[in-house]
Parts: structure tokens; C-alpha cells; sequence
């Protein structure tokens, strides 16, 4: 990789000898991305990152138009981090969405909203039996066959292969089998062994949590892959998390994209932590930080990093469009996770035309896009003002 | 976390050369920036914009972030001029139109003062013909009265003093002056929107010109009260628009130097007249992207540049200190300020505040309503 001479000279001066390697592609240590998050300038890192973002990108910048589905919300794994969850002993407060109603409500995103992806995730829940899951991706793929369905993170995977005492392998191969196109993300949070036991301590380990990912890349599967930051974790457990999920990607390149998370207090466990409360939700420029590391630190591994506004919110994404983001996630109609927690009641999602909006604003050619990143033309015109320029 | 200030302007100034915006860019660190010169800015790469604005003010003010422990009052929202930009507003008559006494306005601030030692008012409301400038000499005069002078009175706008003057048959000169003695401190730069005749037809057909706006606060400096201005932008303006918007101020400040600071704010759309045709906020790249070019365009010639975070988010807030803001503003806006055992209240949310700027990686200094810093120990419970 050929960093242009402005960027070269940015970052010999800012003598930050982490983003002096990560702008030539070269391979990174934890200490190095460490480095990075902590000491570079952010201006530098934002100019490093949003030049790779827009030279591999190629100046398109993405959404895309999807619906979100959570079958359940009991849980027995209780994150400190969730406001979602019912744990099985108050079920009858929680809810269970039978497959037929799963299928029914995919079919009219689909059909009416013209969504090209489900995300469906749910709670652990013990007493759902393999055939739910399979039922559940049958009538989804019937009643949109056109969408991707994306589904079950590597958590539930692994806790569905132990529930119903098959292997991770088995439980997968079943589900493709159903219908599963891809895996989302979610469930990594900090793969670092000893913050993740913190704060997901009856989650599987981050071994366990990586391998069923390779297991998945291997059979085909592709997936993406979260970081949820700003609550108990350190600089040096997101550069951690960030050099194993490189290190993974180069082993099977199955990872579709890289979606940092914040982490919302809301009324969570973690929220009261005393480690929290001392670390506090550390503003604004730490997003703008862990989206620009992460660009630098996966370049020519993962290329789409995304601004996920729901967790980050409309306008803070727009500027993480700008600091090393390519995608600013979906519409994510229905979305409910989340949202119980950071107060956002934006459980209707976002209009296409909103998305596509923001990635003008920030200098992107908008385009909408499926899960692989497949582009496609925007339906619908997107606004322009006067004062609108492209960079 | 945040790194330190990374004060190399030459840097910066090198890549600017190679990008082609470095002549630009020295004609407004010189202090002389042509219309063109900031349109060209406004189209420059964020980083680039975000690295010079916080070089410059980082020789201006260091590390330091002022805020100030305030209160808005918004004794009215009748109001009969009805810009197409604002939610706020009913007319007179209209079911939820409220207006409070002038009694009433006056208790709520000597109430904050006393549970928060607020140390202004932001006293604003909408254009109501109905009230006559005793209203506002009684509310000044209570406040002054029963907060032994410690709350500044940072209020109305152009337009309702130039309103205001109209109603009681009065010269604005004549107008101050009363409301002056009354206890008027500075005047808030609100109502400027943008100085444009072509936009203000277009967003606030009823407001008064831009060139009205202008020689107002001109009058209102002469009669020795500072000022602040604003900027409100992401709606029908266009980039030209903004540039001879920044002019216009810069040239206002070295006429009369009494423009204490500067904020910019995007415009809304709520439920707005104008958000039919602009649907969505222009969001934080847009925020980043204006404070950085007008800290360019200013320097410290308009030494304080507000973050703006009312309408930006405190994220977002936090993310315009690295890009050439330097005061967080106020901190009181209806938000509910629970007591925790043993931590006084102003205690309270003067530490609430401080941690928002610290996390941000920068110094929090509370300020008075001229931007003097006030020493810790003056700060009582």
C-alpha cells in the first residue's frame, strides 16, 4: 500500500509508530493499534482513515434497506449490558414469536417496504427445541425469498448446539439447510478474555465465540462482526479485539463487515459498575477514534466499517462518515435491542432517503446495498439543498 | 483519552498545499479571506479543516473549555413573525400559547439561582405586541434584586428589541437605555440566521433585513453592550451565503469589538413550515465542518466559539471542541438534576458539566457572562 506524501509526512510528524505502519498496510501488533487509539492525533487518524475508506470504497457509501426481528426476548445469559432481556423465571413478561408470525411479519416488510435483509436474533432461551429454528428460517425464506436472511450470532449458535445437544457444526449445517444466508455480528463485545467474562460472564469465551465463526466461514457462511466499547474496557482490550478478528479474517476472509457498538447505559447492571461510572461514556471522539483504528487496523482485511447510527445516533454517525466509515447500517425497521437502552425510541427504523441523505452530506456517493455488498441504485430521490457539496 | 493537542499548523498547512487549498487558507489565517476563499474551505476534507481550526485555538485559548452554569427563560412563545424554521412559536391565541407574568419569569430565575447559583439568564421569547417594555423592567429589576446582582441578564434579540421599540413608540436608543438600567447585560446574537435578504425572504419573510440586523447590534455596542452572534445554517442557504455571513461578523467585530462569541446551530426541522422542503437535520459532519471554518475565518478575533450541543447532541458536542470550539456553552435547559447524599446541587451540576469536557480530553473553566473565568473558591454552595 502507497499512502500518498501528505499523509506520509501527517504521520511521521504525529511520530505515532502504529498509524506509520497501518497506512502502508503492514501487519499490526496489539501494542501498535493500542498505540493508535491512545496517542494519535485525531485529525491524523481521521485523515489516514478517511482517505483508505474512500480510495477502497471507491467513494460509495452504503445503507441498507432491512428489517429487524428479535424471536424472543427471554434469556438465560443476563449481560450486564442488556436491557432487553427476561430471564425464564418471569417468561410469562416476556414473549416468544411463533415461526408463522415470524414469516408473517417478514413477508409484509417484504413485500410493502421492499426489505433486502432480515436480522434475526432472540435471547437464549433453553427450552426452544432445534425445530423452532429451523421452522422459524423456513417460513422467513417462504415468505421473503428474496431477502437475505441473517441470523443467530456465534452466542446463539453456540448455546443452541448445547441446548439441543448437537455440535456447532450440525446446528449450522441444519440451518442453511432451512435457509440461513449469513450470521450477524452481535455477541462478540470485547474479545478479550477477562473484560468479556466482566461483563457477558455466562456468554461462551471469545475462543469459542471466534471459532464458531470459522466454523461458519468454512461452511460458506458468511458473517460480520461487532465491538461493543465505551464501557468497562481498555484501549488495549479493543486493540485485542481488533487483532483477532484480523487475524481470523486472514485466515478465512469470511467477515463481511466490521460494526462498532456503543455500549447504553440505559438502566443496565453495567451501567452501575464502579469501573463504568469511573470510565464514564468518555464522549463523542472516542467513536470517532474506534471507527477510525478500526479502518486503519483492518485495512485490505475488512474494508466496510460501519457507522451504526442507532447505537451511536443519527448525527454522530454522519460524522463517523468522515473519520474512517463507509456504511451507516440499515434502516432497521422494528429494531427493539438496542433502542430499550439508549432511550432512542426509533423502533420505526429510518427512511432510505434519511440514510441516503447522510451519506451525501458526508461527501459519499450514496448507494443501497444487500448484506455482501452487492450495490444497487437508490429508489427514491434524495433531498438537495444549496449548500450540499461533494468532497 | 483523547490525545493531546496536536498544535502543528505547519503540518497541516503542508498537506494543504499538496491537497490545493494552501492559499486559501493563508489568506484567512492572515485575516483576510476573500467569499471564494471559504466557499473553497467549506468543500475542504473535514480532517484538514478540523486540524488548523484546533491549532488556531489552541493558541488562542489552549486546552481550556469555558462553560457557564445558565438558565433559558422563554417567558413567551407568542409570537407574531412566524419564521417557516421555527417549532417554538403559537399565535396569540392559539390553545397552547402560553405567557408567563413578569413576576412569574423573574421568580423561576431567582428560584435556579438559589437552588443552582446560575450566573445568567438566556431571557428570550417570541414577538408579542402585547407586552410593553414595563414587563421586562419589572422581571430585570426583581432578578438583579433578589440574586444580589449575581445573575447577568443575557437577553432578547434583534427583533424583539427592534419590535419591542416599535410597540412603545420609542427610538432603540431610548429602548436600551431603559432596559440597560433596568439590568440588560448582552444582547444574544440570535435572529441572524442567516445575513442574507435572498434567505431571509425565503425563512422569515416578516424579520427585518439583514443590513437591520446589522446596524442594531451596531447600535446596541455603541450604547457599550457586548453581544454574541449566531449562525443557523443546513437549510436554503448556499455556501456563499455562509461566507458573507462570516464576513459580515468579522467585519462587525473589528468595527465595534464588542462580540464576545459565536455559535452556530443547524437547523431543525421538527414539525416546522420549512421542514417540508428539508426534511433532515444536515447532521455531524455539517456541525464539525462549520465550527471549524469559522474558527478559521475568526481565529481570535471572535475569541469564543460555543459547541453548540442543544442542537448537536453532547456527543457531538464533545466532538466540535477538537474541531475549534471552545466554550461549552450553557448548562440548564429543563433537564432534571437529581441530589445525590452530601453533593450540594451547584456542586452538582458544575461537576456534571466538568466531566463532559473532560472526557473530551480538554480543561473546563466556569465562566461568567463576559467569559471571565470564576475562581473555584467563588463558587458556593
Amino acid at each position: 500500500m502507497e499512502p500518498p506524501r501528505w499523509l506520509e509526512d501527517l504521520a511521521s510528524e504525529a511520530g505515532v509508530i502504529g498509524l506509520e505502519r497501518a497506512i502502508h498496510g503492514d501487519d499490526l501488533s496489539i501494542r501498535d493499534v493500542e498505540e493508535m487509539l491512545r496517542e494519535a492525533p485525531l485529525h491524523v487518524l481521521a485523515a489516514a482513515a478517511d482517505y483508505y475508506a474512500r480510495k477502497v470504497k471507491n467513494g460509495v457509501g452504503s445503507y441498507i434497506v432491512n428489517l429487524y426481528l428479535a424471536y424472543t426476548n427471554v434469556c438465560v445469559t443476563r449481560c450486564t449490558f442488556c436491557d432487553f432481556y427476561v430471564p425464564p423465571e418471569r417468561r410469562s413478561k416476556g414473549y416468544l414469536h411463533p415461526p408463522e408470525r415470524l414469516g408473517k411479519v417478514a413477508g409484509l416488510a417484504y413485500n410493502r417496504l421492499g426489505v433486502r435483509e432480515i436480522h434475526m436474533v432472540g435471547g437464549n432461551d433453553p427450552e426452544l427445541p432445534m425445530e423452532y429454528y429451523e421452522e422459524a428460517v423456513k417460513r422467513i425464506k417462504e415468505a421473503a425469498p428474496g431477502a437475505v436472511l441473517k441470523a443467530f450470532t456465534a452466542e446463539e449458535i453456540g448455546f443452541i448446539a448445547k441446548a439441543t445437544g448437537n455440535s456447532v457444526r450440525e446446528v449450522l449445517d441444519r440451518l442453511i439447510a432451512a435457509g440461513l444466508d449469513a450470521m450477524p455480528g452481535g455477541g462478540a463485545e470485547i474479545l478479550s478474555e477477562d473484560v468479556r467474562r466482566r461483563i457477558a460472564p455466562l456468554k461462551i469465551s471469545s475462543d469459542e465465540f471466534l471459532e464458531i465463526h470459522r466454523i461458519a466461514h468454512k461452511m460458506g457462511l458468511k458473517s460480520n462482526i461487532t465491538m461493543l466499547y465505551a464501557h468497562i474496557e481498555d484501549p488495549v482490550h479493543v486493540a485485542e479485539h481488533i487483532v483477532r478478528v484480523r487475524k481470523l479474517q486472514e485466515e478465512t476472509g469470511g467477515f463481511i463487515s466490521f460494526i462498532p457498538l456503543r455500549f447504553n447505559p440505559g438502566k443496565t447492571p453495567l451501567s452501575r459498575h464502579p469501573d463504568y461510572r469511573k470510565r464514564g461514556d468518555r464522549g463523542g471522539l472516542y467513536d470517532l477514534r474506534i471507527v477510525a483504528v478500526a479502518r486503519l487496523a483492518l485495512l485490505g482485511r475488512i474494508d466496510n466499517i460501519m457507522a451504526y447510527w442507532i447505537s451511536m445516533g443519527e448525527k454522530l454517525a454522519q460524522a463517523a462518515l468522515s473519520h474512517g466509515a463507509n456504511d451507516i447500517g440499515g434502516t432497521f425497521y422494528n429494531e427493539s435491542v438496542i433502542s430499550k437502552a439508549s432511550r432512542l425510541e426509533k423502533r420505526k427504523g429510518m427512511k432510505p432517503s434519511r440514510l441516503a441523505y447522510h451519506l451525501t452530506v458526508a461527501g459519499w456517493k450514496a448507494m443501497e446495498r444487500d448484506t455482501f455488498y452487492n450495490y444497487y441504485q437508490l429508489r427514491g430521490e434524495v433531498p438537495r439543498h444549496p449548500w450540499m457539496h461533494t468532497i | 483519552m483523547a490525545a493531546e493537542g496536536y498544535g502543528r499548523l505547519e503540518a497541516y498547512l503542508r498537506a494543504a498545499e499538496e491537497l490545493g487549498y494552501v492559499a486559501h487558507l493563508e489568506r484567512a489565517l492572515e485575516g483576510r479571506p476573500g467569499v471564494r476563499d471559504i466557499v473553497e474551505l467549506y468543500k475542504a476534507p473535514l480532517w484538514l479543516l478540523g486540524g488548523i481550526a484546533r491549532a488556531i485555538t489552541d493558541g488562542i485559548t489552549g486546552r481550556r473549555v469555558g462553560y457557564i452554569v445558565n438558565m433559558i427563560m422563554n417567558y413567551t412563545n407568542i409570537c407574531v413573525v412566524g419564521c417557516t424554521f421555527c417549532s417554538f412559536y403559537r399565535k396569540p391565541g392559539a390553545p397552547d400559547a402560553y405567557k408567563l407574568e413578569a413576576r412569574e419569569a423573574a421568580g423561576r430565575v431567582v428560584d435556579a439561582w438559589r437552588r443552582f447559583r446560575i450566573r445568567q439568564v438566556l431571557f428570550q421569547g417570541g414577538v408579542d405586541p402585547g407586552i410593553p417594555i414595563e414587563y421586562y423592567e419589572e422581571a430585570f429589576r426583581i432578578i438583579k434584586e433578589e440574586t444580589r446582582g449575581e445573575v447577568a441578564i443575557h437577553g432578547l434579540s434583534v427583533v424583539e428589541l427592534e419590535w419591542l421599540a416599535r410597540v412603545n413608540r420609542m427610538s432603540l436608543r431610548e429602548l436600551l437605555a431603559r432596559l440597560i438600567e433596568a439590568g440588560l447585560d448582552s444582547v444574544p446574537g440570535a435572529g441572524a440566521e442567516i445575513l442574507s435578504d435572498r434567505v431571509r425572504k425565503l425563512i422569515s419573510p416578516i424579520k427585518s433585513s439583514a443590513d437591520t440586523w446589522i446596524t442594531t447590534m451596531e447600535t446596541i455596542m455603541d450604547m457599550g453592550i457586548p453581544i454574541s452572534t449566531t449562525m443557523m445554517y443546513g437549510h436554503l442557504e448556499t455556501l456563499e451565503e455562509r461566507a458573507r455571513h462570516l464576513l459580515s461578523l468579522l467585519d462587525l467585530q473589528r468595527r465595534k469589538k464588542r462580540i464576545m462569541s459565536f455559535i452556530t446551530w443547524n437547523f431543525e426541522p421538527g414539525k416546522s413550515p420549512l421542514g417540508e422542503s428539508v426534511p433532515y437535520p444536515a447532521g455531524g459532519t455539517e456541525t464539525l465542518r462549520n465550527i471549524a471554518v469559522a474558527r478559521i475565518v475568526f481565529r481570535g478575533e471572535i475569541r469564543w466559539i460555543q459547541a453548540g450541543w442543544l442542537t448537536a447532541g453532547v456527543p457531538l458536542g464533545q466532538a466540535s471542541l477538537e474541531y475549534g470550539a471552545n466554550d461549552w456553552g450553557g448548562t440548564l435547559y429543563g433537564e432534571k438534576v437529581l441530589p445525590e447524599a452530601g453533593v450540594p446541587l451547584p456542586t452538582l451540576v458544575r461537576g456534571r458539566i466538568e466531566r463532559l469536557i473532560r472526557d473530551a480530553g480538554y480543561e473546563p473553566v466556569e465562566r461568567d457572562n463576559w467569559y471571565r473565568p470564576i475562581a473555584k473558591a467563588a463558587v458556593g454552595a
